[in-house]
């Protein structure tokens, strides 16, 4: 906490250095929830971008009343609830790789860098977007049902259940067939 | 306790990591927008409060007096309530003194120090044996242990720290810069901030002014009491007329009672030594460069050079009207294979980019034809994305995922960057991302496959990295890229090894403490220009690059575009003719409607 305030400060006086720190610090938080939350890595480096520029335009008038983290994740959710609204749903998006890609795990690292997390992703976009935000916010934000409720504008009952409900989504998404496959037959030949 | 649901643990331990590409692509972008919004030189806040916090134990005193002294050139401080009447002076009148400094000299004493262990008594005699000059900006920094004659000198402007030996009669030369290796940044200020960062802990504690005389002369004091598990009293002299730092006291006392008084006398001479030899070291020492590696020799510099600049052989030399169909192909199991498309399309200032991606249980069999690829993936009309670029803007469209399939803009920016066509193998030359910390060598060496295919190899190795937060660590990593000289110096191949155990990191213990499941597997990956092309134009490129095996990349005779487990072929057109309105975010909108 003393650390992100001092960072802020320093931030707040113009320091690029202070700017690199905090993106270096929350990039990778910032980036899952903001995966999670749209199931698209181009959309969600849109958000991160949109987020920091927030942060830069608006940092004189910044006042810090919680962490630096949730003041951050909350933008994000912010964000990417604007982003959807122009969106009825979602289509999953790999990250561009230029290098060829590797089973191993390779230098030039993807985003979403298991099959795993992939399978993860595709499903939970499948879930609706308010259970999806808690369950992302409560797993991947470290939140608890009292931040999340406070993030959300919700109550915390409100809050458990739509985790709950989520979670009963996500699992039977995953439990059901395979939905990356796409639709091309198998006799097909170009 | 409640067993963790299998689902939930998935979902927590989803791997998601922003890839270099898109951390430099951001943080870019962020930094030129700060820029642009920096209306005004940035002012130094009076800072109203302090709230300086040490953690730092007695052995860290040397350090902490650095710290003190940047703490008040340019620090912005978190703090504490002035303890009383508001002080006829403060904390800003010191900063802006000691921004006047040009360099400063301190001695440090001890006062009643005592420890149980020998190790925390002798470093103490160090310290207190020690005299320190240093510039406030951090261009140089010398310390003299007067017990021992040794002497380092760190000089920030080449990166270069030289250490006296006098019992060898030595002097090191090193190239890992700093010489407390909690500093880092190229302002010592930012750097003396960190440093701070990294010993502190919150605390609470309170500040006072008072005036007092030392030696005669009156001064302004400025005394932090910081209670914690050690209590430390941190009091600052400061001349009553110029407002320059004098003398710092640092006394800490813990739990047993043991702990003593450090004492940092500074004052700031006109003349301050300017290398080692000044500070003491005699002339006749013997020079050790036990870091040449790390420093590119001229024919390296030559090469990266020529690797860089690259006169002909960039696709983003292409004419200004063109289009490249990029197409990749990857086997991942036997019955799986995956394929990504990019399709660019530029005409002067407007551009497009869309892109697909699909997964298959079988191979399709394609042409290698630039109108069948264009058409082919145009035809499967499956593109989720598409941007396009005007003089202004950049607009991201995508698909709504229903049967209805149509475009929506989700996104609208100014100021985006140019799309990137890479094509080769130059990032892992120019830029591997690796800060110059981590490197261990550079050089050009010479190995079976250069010399039988008359290429320059360059060898990189990297120590490994853990930054505490990634979901892997960076293990150490040799690589290698092997330059074309027949072909503008293109990469043409680059492999790279990657094992935990290498024996160029030198902390062999440094996964001792690190979660296993962090640590990756070691690995071998060999990426190959497998053909090159030359435009119409004469822009030699890449046209297809591929994964190979490993265990398959020596063996020259074989195939190698038949063994590649993953290719990525660029297709071009250089004079196209584009369909009217493929650049207009309207036109695609309206294609909804049919």
């Amino acid at each position: 906490m003393f650390e992100d305030r001092h960072l802020l400060k320093r931030f707040k006086s113009g320091s690029r250095d202070a700017l690199c720190e905090i993106y270096q610090k929350y990039e990778n938080y910032l980036l899952s929830l903001a995966v999670g939350l749209l199931g698209d890595t181009n959309s969600a480096e849109d958000v991160m971008h949109d987020v920091f520029c927030k942060l830069i335009h608006s940092k004189d008038s910044i006042k810090l009343h919680g962490s630096l983290k949730g003041y951050l994740g909350t933008c994000v959710v912010n964000r990417a609830r604007d982003g959807l609204r122009q969106r009825k749903r979602l289509q999953f998006h790999l990250e561009p790789d230029d290098s060829p890609a590797d089973d191993t795990i390779a230098p030039d690292h993807s985003v979403i860098r298991t099959e795993e997390t992939r399978r993860l992703c595709l499903a939970l976009v499948q879930v609706p977007y308010d259970q999806r935000e808690v369950i992302v916010l409560r797993l991947k934000g470290d939140m608890k049902y009292r931040q999340i409720a406070t993030c959300l504008g919700i109550s915390i009952n409100t809050a458990k259940s739509r985790y709950r409900y989520g979670l009963n989504k996500l699992r039977s998404i995953l439990l059901s067939k395979d939905d990356l496959e796409s639709g091309v037959s198998k006799n097909e030949t170009i | 306790m409640k067993p963790s649901d299998p689902i939930e643990q998935s979902v927590k331990g989803m791997d998601i990591t922003a890839s270099k590409d898109m951390h430099d692509r951001v943080l870019g972008k962020l930094l030129n927008e700060m820029d642009e919004s920096e209306q005004n030189p940035k002012a130094v806040n009076r800072p109203v409060i302090w709230r300086t916090i040490m953690k730092s134990k007695m052995t860290k005193y040397a350090t902490a007096a650095i710290v003190i002294v940047g703490i008040f050139v340019g620090l912005k401080m978190m703090g504490v309530e002035p303890d009383g009447a508001t002080p006829a002076f403060g904390i800003q009148d010191v900063i802006d003194a000691m921004k006047k400094v040009e360099c400063y000299h301190m001695v440090c004493s001890a006062k009643n120090v005592g420890f149980s262990d020998e190790e925390t008594n002798a470093r103490i005699t160090t310290f207190t044996s020690t005299e320190a000059w240093g510039s406030i900006d951090n261009t140089f920094f010398i310390s003299k242990n007067n017990l021992d004659g040794s002497i380092i000198y760190k000089e920030s402007i080449t990166d270069c720290t030289y250490s006296y030996d006098p019992k060898l009669n030595t002097i090191t030369k090193s190239y890992d810069g700093h010489v407390n290796e909690n500093i880092s940044g190229t302002n010592f200020i930012d750097s003396t901030i960190q440093s701070v960062e990294k010993a502190c802990q919150q605390a609470e504690g309170t500040i006072k002014y008072t005036d007092e005389i030392l030696d005669g002369r009156k001064v302004k004091v400025i005394t932090a009491i910081l209670p914690h598990e050690i209590q430390s009293v941190i009091k600052i002299y400061v001349d009553d007329q110029k407002y320059r730092i004098s003398k710092i006291s640092l006394v800490q006392t813990n739990d047993e009672g043991q702990g003593g008084e450090l004492i940092f006398d500074v004052d700031y001479p006109d003349i301050c030594p300017s290398d080692i030899y000044e500070a003491g070291a005699p002339r006749d020492a013997r020079i050790i460069d036990t870091y040449s590696d790390t420093r590119p020799s001229d024919k390296l510099k030559d090469l990266l050079e020529k690797h860089k600049t690259h006169q002909n052989s960039r696709l983003k030399r292409l004419t200004d009207k063109h289009i490249v169909v990029k197409v990749r192909e990857q086997t991942i199991t036997p019955t799986k294979y995956y394929y990504e498309t990019k399709i660019y399309q530029r005409n002067g200032n407007h551009s497009r980019e869309s892109r697909m991606a699909k997964k298959l249980d079988h191979k399709l069999v394609l042409k290698d034809d630039f109108d069948y690829q264009y058409n082919l993936w145009q035809s499967y009309n499956e593109a989720q994305t598409v941007k396009i670029k005007d003089d202004i803007y950049q607009y991201t469209l995508e698909r709504v995922a229903d049967l209805s399939q149509k475009w929506r803009l989700s996104n609208k920016r100014k100021k985006s960057p140019l799309f990137k066509y890479s094509a080769d193998l130059w990032r892992s030359v120019i830029s591997s991302g690796t800060s110059s910390t981590r490197i261990v060598s550079k050089k050009i060496i010479e190995d079976e496959y250069s010399k039988k295919h008359n290429l320059v190899c360059i060898e990189i190795k990297t120590k490994g990295w853990d930054d505490g937060r990634s979901s892997f660590i960076e293990l150490p990593e040799r690589c290698l890229c092997y330059l074309n000289p027949q072909k503008d110096y293109l990469c043409h191949r680059r492999c790279i090894i990657q094992e935990k155990d290498a024996p160029w990191q030198n902390d062999q213990t440094w996964l001792d403490d690190v979660d296993p499941k962090r640590i990756p597997k070691a690995s071998m990956h060999v990426n190959q220009i497998l053909e090159y092309a030359t435009t119409k134009t004469g822009v030699l490129y890449a046209r297809k690059t591929g994964s190979i095996p490993y265990e398959k990349a020596n063996v020259a005779d074989i195939d190698l575009n038949s063994i590649a487990t993953s290719t990525t072929t660029i297709y071009l057109n250089e004079n196209p003719t584009f369909q009217e309105g493929i650049f207009s975010v309207d036109t695609l909108i309206k294609s909804n409607d049919q």
